[in-house]
């Protein structure tokens, strides 16, 4: 049994022991969450918030930029997830979306924009390119994926990844912030 | 406004703008160096190689099946496009016959996607203009587009669907559902976006006059596609110098003369109507073909003859070419491709200076321009 | 204006010695170093006004860069094709910028790739890659030094 003292609604002095007007104090937080009170810490909150009001950062390198355009269009509607608003400017987003090939050109901006962005920040690297340098990883100008340059949290597989492979990828950047204990997504498969 | 100019004739010191690489309204990775006087830009260095991947450095190191996924990563808002100028290039050398029906899959596919590029293309001109709500129903329209490809060949934008010697599969019956939700939805969707955008007086008055690009300097710079006949050269390889099956059809080429922004948004806005009826038909000349053989007999190792072989094709963003200089072995000697949008471009430092610098947010939407081809 | 057997024709009686019509090919023309600029402003003002492509292939073994130029014609789509070879020991060749405004761009590419220098190019610079960038990439000796940010990760 979880302790059931309750420092919120302190015993009514005067009550019979066993009263049922003293529940309060005999609920366990399963049970105030049922009635609508909750507990938590406030960075927990924080990454509640955080997790359904996600700023990217409007940042487009080749083919999977397109990808990323559509999945904030009508059909696959981004806005649902509370993902919606791309900001133009780094120092106004929070998640940085690697969509496509970086090439030693373009390296030194991509740190740039990184550094420029404010913490706390994420990135999510969108297609084989921006994995591990995709179909182009032998080149002379191609950078071998975004994790050389930026720390990566996500990994959207797909050449370019379909929309629906995006939300998802965003879906489990979600998940890293609601729970960040878990090391790694485990998935049911059957 | 201050009008009043030192004593050099300007109207501040001369300052220099970086524009891009990460801007949103440089469809990419462009950048571009302006001299501004005040307001006004007086010069421009446009920058590329953002985004050089080394393409055909890499070809050179693979067979040619492998090096065909790489054209669609070119010019990524029309793939099948891209893959047909490498693969007539390649059946030049290896002196293979299409068969009939597989050269109309290839034409009526390439034709779809010349619609979503198109889509794509207005859109993002008339979202860096700062409307946004014009760019959703191009995209809805380009969904339609995009699942025809879906479920011709299960890729939604890189399809590697022609193959050397044909395409890669027929028409099935998924296709003929996608296809008729698109016949149903392109006339609307075209009657509203002339409602919704021709006759809007912000849109007039950031495109009427600006860029303007006359047909010597069009020519003289090597546009092609769209920009070109928006400036009135009449000029279109489908007609022209036709491949393919284009000659059996009456391929019908708008020409604009005024070639400014708007000219080259109306453009394309015209093209769209023929490529319409253009798909019209040739699914109904396809529908009339005899079920067939959609490959031809070529080897299952291509090691095509020594030699080089150029062909030329018309993408939605210009005339799109491709050298193969083969050695007789597994993988190309040397592969190159004249991408349209990095000769489109060539001409900004040319028609830029004088105008304000919202003005050049609009010259490089009209052109409609993309990066992977660009920088190749 | 001139079509293909017209080009054929005006080749033959101005270019006789200097330009080889190449055999069993649809307008093709090996074109001498010294006759480039030349022809190209004959086709221009014989109507080429569209110079479709500029570009090189390095044949290693033999020893020369092959230089390929794509002249179009606007009014019936004919395209020739002008084929120039260059020692690999001393790439030069005259830039035909004054003929057509495009080929700076496809100059400049065809430089930064191979580094065969235009002579009396208005601006040689790198145009893809940036400036530092060593060697030239597309010819068949050069080989990449991939530095930390580049290569394929080695498997443990």
């Amino acid at each position: 049994m979880a302790l059931k003292t309750n420092i919120l609604f302190p015993r009514r002095v005067g009550m019979p022991e066993g009263d049922p007007a003293n529940t309060h104090d005999l609920l366990t937080p399963e049970e105030l969450e049922s009635r609508g009170i909750l507990f938590t810490s406030l960075d927990k909150l924080f990454r509640w918030g955080t997790g359904w009001s996600l700023w990217p950062l409007q940042f487009g390198l080749a083919c999977c930029a397109i990808e990323m355009i559509c999945t904030t269009q009508t059909r696959f509607d981004m806005s649902r997830f509370g993902f919606e608003v791309f900001r133009n400017s780094p120092r106004q987003a929070d998640v940085m979306l690697v969509a496509g090939t970086i090439t030693e050109k373009m390296r030194p901006s991509v740190e740039l924009l990184y550094h420029q962005m404010p913490e706390p920040k994420w990135v999510i690297a969108i297609g084989s390119c921006a994995i591990s340098g995709g179909p182009f990883v032998d080149s002379y100008a191609v950078v071998a994926g975004a994790d050389k340059v930026v720390p990566v949290d996500v990994y959207i597989p797909g050449c370019p990844p379909r929309p629906e492979a995006i939300i998802d990828g965003m879906l489990q950047l979600k998940a890293k912030l609601r729970h960040p204990e878990r090391q790694k997504v485990v998935r049911d498969v059957k | 406004m201050n009008t009043e100019t030192n004593k050099q004739g300007r109207y501040s010191e001369v300052y220099q703008l970086n524009f891009g690489p990460q801007h949103p309204s440089t469809h990419g990775v462009l950048h571009m160096l302006v001299e501004m006087d005040g307001e006004t830009c007086i010069g421009v260095d446009t920058k590329i190689g953002y985004l050089h991947r080394g393409m055909e450095k890499l070809l050179e190191s693979r067979t040619y099946l492998q090096g065909l996924p790489y054209t669609d990563r070119l010019d990524y808002l029309a793939g099948v496009n891209n893959n047909l100028p490498y693969v007539l290039a390649v059946e030049k050398l290896l002196g293979v016959e299409v068969p009939a029906r597989a050269s109309l899959l290839r034409m009526l596919t390439c034709e779809i996607m010349r619609l979503a590029s198109y889509m794509v293309g207005v859109g993002i001109y008339i979202m860096d203009l700062g409307a946004v709500s014009g760019v959703f129903y191009p995209f809805q329209e380009r969904e339609y587009a995009l699942d025809c490809m879906s479920a011709l060949c299960g890729a939604r934008m890189t399809q590697s669907y022609i193959r050397y010697g044909g395409v890669q599969a027929d028409i099935n019956e998924e296709f003929d559902v996608a296809y008729q939700k698109l016949v149903a939805e392109t006339p609307r969707f075209i009657e509203m976006y002339h409602k919704l955008v021709d006759e809007n007086e912000i849109f007039l008055r950031r495109t009427k006059g600006i860029g303007v690009i006359s047909a010597e300097d069009a020519m003289d710079y090597a546009l092609t596609g769209p920009n070109l006949r928006a400036s009135g050269v009449d000029y279109d390889l489908r007609r022209d110098a036709p491949y393919c099956l284009y000659d059996r059809f009456k391929i019908e080429v708008p020409v604009l003369t005024a070639g400014d922004c708007y000219a080259r948004y109306v453009q394309r806005m015209l093209e769209v109507e023929k490529i319409f009826q253009l798909i019209k038909e040739i699914y109904a000349a396809l529908k009339e073909e005899p079920a067939g053989e959609i490959m031809a007999k070529i080897p299952k190792v291509l090691k095509p003859a020594a030699g080089e072989a150029y062909a030329q094709t018309e993408n939605p963003k210009g005339i799109m070419g491709c050298l193969v200089a083969s050695e007789g072995k597994l993988n190309p000697l040397r592969v190159h491709f004249r991408r349209p949008s990095f000769d489109n471009i060539a001409i900004f430092e040319k028609i830029m200076p004088g105008h304000k610098v919202a003005d050049l947010v609009s010259i490089i939407a009209s052109f409609d321009i993309v990066l992977g081809e660009i920088d190749g | 204006m001139l079509n293909k057997q017209e080009v054929a024709a005006m080749v033959q009686q101005k270019f006789r010695l200097m330009v080889e019509p190449l055999p069993d090919t649809d307008c093709e023309y090996k074109v001498d170093l010294m006759t480039l600029v030349p022809l190209c402003r004959e086709l221009k003002a014989g109507g080429y006004a569209f110079l479709a492509d500029i570009t090189a292939v390095d044949y290693l073994e033999q020893g020369y860069f092959r230089l390929l130029y794509q002249v179009c014609n606007y009014q019936n789509g004919d395209t020739i094709t002008l084929k120039v070879d260059v020692s690999r020991e001393e790439p030069v060749v005259e830039s035909v910028c004054p003929v057509w405004a495009a080929a700076n761009w496809l100059e400049r590419e065809v430089y930064d790739m191979f580094g065969i220098v235009f002579k009396n190019h208005p601006r040689l610079e790198r145009i893809l890659l940036w400036e530092g960038f060593e060697g030239w990439p597309l010819r068949k000796d050069y080989v990449h030094q991939p530095n930390k940010y580049q290569g394929r990760r080695q498997l443990d």
